[in-house]
């Protein structure tokens, strides 16, 4: 038994990934799998199961290419995403920065860092109707302090109609976005710096490092993996932005300026004529350009050192298992 | 020693998922039709000798709703059938219509079948067309094939012709769904503003002068105007009114849309009422529309279009006549009082509406696979047709359901005609005289499947024209363009 | 620092106000909302349709109180149903996510590079339309009602696993993995007495993540569940808010205060590992 040493340890990698692969296989291989069939098929309205090729194969996917509503809700989705996430990862990493870094004082830096996670706790609809009510129009208050201090009547001095103006609309969804989620970007990056270890600090300390470049020279490097998960993470749920606008568009959706494309998704599917075959024609679509953006985003991050101590590895590997094969086993 | 624990737990929760799915593997529906029908047996005492389409019988009555109001009347006539009760469970499900969820879930449900099905369900008036005659109408039961005769106690208790329409299937013309409370619409005006403006509070009156039609109704919204009033709180109220009436709806018999005069002319009367300030540009349900009720809004608000239940519910409570007196009751809660001094209870009266509607309403189903034909039929006669003092629509319209005592307005004019409908808050009109001929004065026709959808984007549009954001033809190009791209229904 | 210049101090002096300023005015933007809720969760309805937001409580609480309860369920039901799904979803995903992460960061085997690529695929599929496919599979196999259609997907949690594994990448090295071996532990030992440990800021951050989403999840249950014995919290709340004619708004904020109570208490509990440096003195090499 003595040869398990350096040899087998190879199948743990698959013991361990094999629960991961079942509950997939169970629960989600189906769904998806139906998903991805359907968007081939006619399959509209409700209850029906029997499923029909479509005429031609790609007529959905076409289809949905040619949606003027498609295209407008792309541009949305993204533009929400970014005016949302370029200030909420700035501001994460500032405070990141501050409440991480030993040698500036902050009294009550620990509740700070708890208390900007809460907004994330509460759900998506109590956040739309607070926020609904809040920029009310012609009554609520945003508006009576706009009126009241003379910053802007309106007509008939009722203010400002907010969820009737598509700047403004969006301005409150990307607001009600950042506000949701920096908290929780920051509570990430935090656990991040938390993991570096600590002795890295004590010696650029020693060293006479200041606060600025240990912070770029050390704090951002350490981080980069779960900086690339920030940004892998909130871009997948950027791109499948729903309830917030799903829920203001209750309150104004002025010229589809709130559509999003998962908005638009849950339309097709469970609206109008229940085109589930469009539905998942568009989700297919969304599904290839999340992945592409994604690829993109790997490749101009990746951690250069990583790949060559990947490499390395391997090879490293190689020669062992020669050495393996030179010596019968290994030994220091 | 958790982490034991949690392993363990594991994997006997996935062992359990395991054998739970095996059944599962063909995928077919005979799968969940197997599982299903060993789960009933433990139910039911002895297995009947069932044909495989039918579900055995069980002692499990199945009611989904959307709110538990008719939940309480199931259980109401389970109270007074104490011989039904010993034998049947009511099993209710209550999936509220947030989110859309439940439309889906009935649907599944339905589809699925078996024992778990349901066997009384229930349709909002927003979506009830998609149960009774559109593209989920399948499932439902005639009421004929519950033992009703239909055409006979309808002929006894006279329910609106509006209600009687929509639930009928247009496939079959067979009755599969009644409503019992009545939702035609009035228009509910300020008496004080009445004397002030046009010299008078009495109903027949007003009515005169706010219609019949628009072009009245916007030359008292003018009158109105002079001495600074509103005549409505936002184009939605107005909207109600305009889509309850119009000859046709949003969809053709092809299914295309089309966009009837009627409602084009929407346009401009929403344009109009910006424009001329003839409203305080309010949305329903937010605060500003509440505050026109209190008559605490910009500009006095002289009237809302609407059934008694928005009477009843939300201008009721919303009058701003309830004032805390400082005290406190036994659990600590500040206690309200009527104060008429404040607020605008009791200045209200309604009158018939420039153009018929109705808003709302519940229409009561059951499936055409229960195994309860009988007990569904009764239940639904108790509920939407019979006429005498025990029935629901008495109780309902009445007040005797609720600790309130609110009353309501209900579908048989049977029923309406030995009720009593004086309110308070209407300074003690009889609301029947008004509400009564309104349900009559009230269509279908209009309805279709996918009004709720339409309605929004057409809204949407509206408002962008309204106050000056694009043209009347670009408005309505985006309207026609949005709805193909969102719902797939093309335009005519 | 004993050799800083005093422009050196005076510019930390202005940084740390600055600090303050910001930090106050984000802590004042993260309280309020639950401050409005729960000052909601004491007023009338009628008072809240004509002025939702208030900062001033009223006292309206026990009647509130007697509105959620006069309604078909149980707040305690719901509780349970809650705690019950967040707890044990949240148990199955955390410890299978590390387990498939570490799966991934610690070996060498061939498939791991195109596993790896398949979780994060996987990942990325929109949920919208693929609910659907989830309705039907479980109305297929009879499963509604049953909590653990709640539960059990958690164990393939990709997100979480892309997190685990990017953490691993940070902070985890193979000595220590390597030592352990060396003194006879197994791979399965090592994982739970070693690495779990070691995890542990990343466990609670990505718990408190996966509770949060899981108490609040609502769209799933709301069409799986539909026995009022499995109804969650949430649930509860919507059906308050989805009756159409007369919504007891008062009640909704209650109930709504009541939800995010016990949400709160389990994240100052697990925040002690985001507050705290938890060193990692083990992983040094």
């Amino acid at each position: 038994m003595d040869k398990r040493k350096h040899i087998s340890y190879a199948k743990y990698g698959y013991i361990f990934s094999i629960p991961f692969v079942i509950a997939f296989l169970i629960f989600s291989l189906y769904p998806v799998f139906y998903t991805l069939v359907i968007g081939f098929t006619d399959l509209q309205g409700i209850g029906k199961t029997e499923l029909h090729l479509a005429k031609t194969p790609f007529e959905n996917f076409i289809s949905i290419f040619n949606n003027a509503s498609f295209k407008k809700a792309l541009g949305n989705t993204a533009s929400l995403w970014i005016c949302n996430f370029i200030p909420q990862l700035g501001v994460a990493l500032l405070l990141t920065a501050w409440y991480t870094d030993k040698r500036m004082k902050i009294k009550g830096k620990g509740l700070f860092k708890i208390i900007f996670y809460l907004p994330n706790i509460i759900t998506a609809a109590s956040v739309a109707i607070l926020f609904k009510s809040l920029f009310g129009y012609p009554m609520g208050p945003v508006n009576d302090f706009l009126t009241r201090f003379n910053l802007y009547q309106g007509t008939d001095g009722r203010g400002f109609y907010f969820f009737n103006d598509k700047t403004a609309t969006r301005a409150v969804i990307v607001f009600i976005q950042f506000w949701m989620w920096y908290g929780y970007t920051m509570v990430t990056l935090v656990s991040a710096v938390i993991g570096i270890d600590p002795g890295i600090f004590e010696a650029a300390e020693l060293d006479g490092a200041n606060r600025w470049q240990q912070f770029w020279r050390i704090t951002i490097p350490c981080i980069r993996p779960i900086m690339l998960f920030v940004l892998v993470t909130s871009m997948i749920g950027g791109l499948n932005m729903f309830d917030i606008p799903q829920l203001i568009n209750n309150a104004g959706n002025p010229d589809g300026a709130s559509l999003t494309v998962n908005v638009f998704i849950y339309a097709l599917a469970f609206k109008g004529k229940y085109q589930y075959n469009k539905a998942a024609a568009a989700s297919v679509l969304m599904f290839i350009l999340i992945v592409a953006i994604s690829l993109a985003l790997f490749f101009f991050l990746r951690d250069k050192d990583e790949v060559a101590a990947r490499k390395a590895r391997k090879r490293d590997m190689k020669e062992r298992k020669m050495q393996e094969k030179v010596y019968g086993k290994a030994g220091f | 020693m958790k982490k034991i624990i949690a392993t363990a737990l594991t994997l006997g929760l996935a062992v359990g998922t395991l054998a739970a799915c095996t059944p599962s593997t063909p995928a077919t529906t005979d799968a969940s039709k197997d599982t299903k029908a060993t789960e009933a047996s433990k139910d039911t005492e002895a297995s009947k000798d069932t044909e495989a389409t039918k579900p055995e019988e069980d002692n499990i009555l199945n009611v989904w709703t959307f709110t538990d109001e008719v939940q309480g009347f199931v259980a109401d006539y389970m109270k007074s059938h104490p011989d039904v009760a010993a034998k049947y469970e009511v099993k209710k499900t209550v999936i509220a219509t947030t989110e859309g969820a439940y439309q889906p879930a009935l649907d599944q449900a339905l589809a699925a079948g078996g024992a778990d099905a349901p066997d009384l369900y229930t349709a909002e008036s927003a979506f009830v067309f998609k149960y009774t005659t559109g593209s989920a109408s399948q499932y439902a039961a005639t009421y004929k094939s519950l033992g009703i005769d239909v055409d006979k106690e309808l002929g006894e208790s006279k329910n609106a012709d509006y209600t009687v329409e929509l639930g009928t299937r247009k496939s079959d013309g067979e009755i599969v769904g009644l409503n019992f409370q009545a939702t035609g619409g009035a228009f509910i005006y300020r008496r004080s503003i009445a004397k002030d403006v046009f010299g008078t509070d009495d109903p027949d009156a007003i009515a005169k002068e706010v219609g019949p039609g628009w072009d009245k109704f916007f030359e008292a919204a003018k009158k109105l105007k002079e001495k600074n009033y509103v005549i409505c709180s936002g184009d939605g109220d107005v909207w109600h009114a305009v889509e309850g009436s119009s000859e046709k709806g949003w969809l053709d018999a092809d299914g295309k849309l089309i966009i009837d005069p009627a409602r084009e002319k929407f346009l401009d009367y929403s344009k109009m009422m910006i424009d001329e300030g003839y409203c305080n540009d309010t949305a329903d349900w937010t605060e500003a529309w509440f505050a026109d009720m209190a008559g605490t809004g910009p500009k006095g608000c002289f009237g809302f279009f609407g059934p008694a239940w928005l009477i009843n519910y939300t201008m009721g409570d919303n009058c701003g006549s309830w004032v805390p007196t400082g005290e406190k009751d036994a659990d600590g809660n500040d206690i309200k009082k009527l104060d008429t001094s404040v607020g605008t209870y009791g200045d209200w009266a309604i009158c018939t509406s420039p153009v018929g509607f109705f808003w709302g309403g519940t229409w009561v189903l059951a499936n055409k696979d229960t195994d309860k034909a009988a007990l569904c039929g009764d239940i639904i006669r108790y509920i939407t047709l019979d006429t005498s003092k025990d029935g629901i629509q008495y109780k309902f319209a009445n007040g005797l359901l609720n600790d309130k005592g609110t009353k309501d307005t209900v579908a048989s004019a049977t029923v309406t005609a030995i009720s009593d409908g004086k309110v308070d808050f209407l300074g003690g009109q009889d609301m029947l005289t008004v509400f009564g001929p309104a349900q009559a004065y009230a269509t279908a026709k209009n309805k279709t499947e996918s009004d709720e959808d339409i309605n929004s984007v057409w809204r949407d549009q509206v408002r962008q024209y309204a106050h000056g954001d694009k043209s009347r033809e670009q408005a309505i190009a985006d309207f026609k363009s949005t709805v193909n791209d969102k719902y797939g229904i093309e335009a005519a | 620092m004993a050799q800083s210049t005093l422009s050196k101090k005076q510019n930390n002096r202005v940084l740390q106000v600055f600090v303050y300023i910001v930090s106050v005015i984000l802590l004042i933007l993260s309280i309020m909302p639950f401050w409005i809720m729960f000052v909601n969760a004491t007023r009338a309805s009628e008072d809240i349709q004509q002025h939702a937001i208030s900062l001033l409580p009223s006292g309206y609480i026990s009647w509130n109180w007697g509105v959620l309860n006069g309604k078909d369920f149980s707040v305690v039901t719901g509780f349970k149903n809650s705690l019950i799904i967040s707890s044990c979803a949240t148990a199955l995903s955390v410890y299978f996510s590390c387990l498939t992460a570490y799966a991934i960061s610690a070996y060498e085997w061939k498939l791991k590079r195109p596993f790896f690529s398949f979780i994060m695929a996987v990942m990325m599929i929109p949920g919208t339309v693929t609910m659907i496919g989830f309705y039907q599979m479980v109305y297929k196999i009879g499963m509604t009602n049953n909590l653990l259609m709640l539960i059990l997907p958690a164990i393939a949690n990709p997100m979480m696993v892309f997190f685990m594994r990017q953490y691993m990448e940070a902070s985890l090295s193979m000595e220590i993995v390597e030592s352990a071996r060396i003194d006879g532990a197994r791979e399965f030992y090592t994982f739970n007495k070693i690495i779990i440990p070691i995890m542990k800021p990343a466990i609670a951050t990505q718990a408190i993540f996966t509770f949060v989403a899981n108490w609040n999840n609502l769209f799933i249950p709301l069409v799986l569940l539909t026995d009022k014995a499995n109804y969650t919290m949430p649930l509860m709340v919507s059906l308050l808010n989805g009756d159409i004619y007369k919504v007891e708004h008062g009640a909704v904020y209650l109930a709504l205060s009541l939800t995010v109570i016990p949400l709160i208490v389990i994240y100052l509990i697990l925040s002690r590992y985001i507050v705290e440096g938890v060193a990692m003195g083990s992983v040094k090499g």
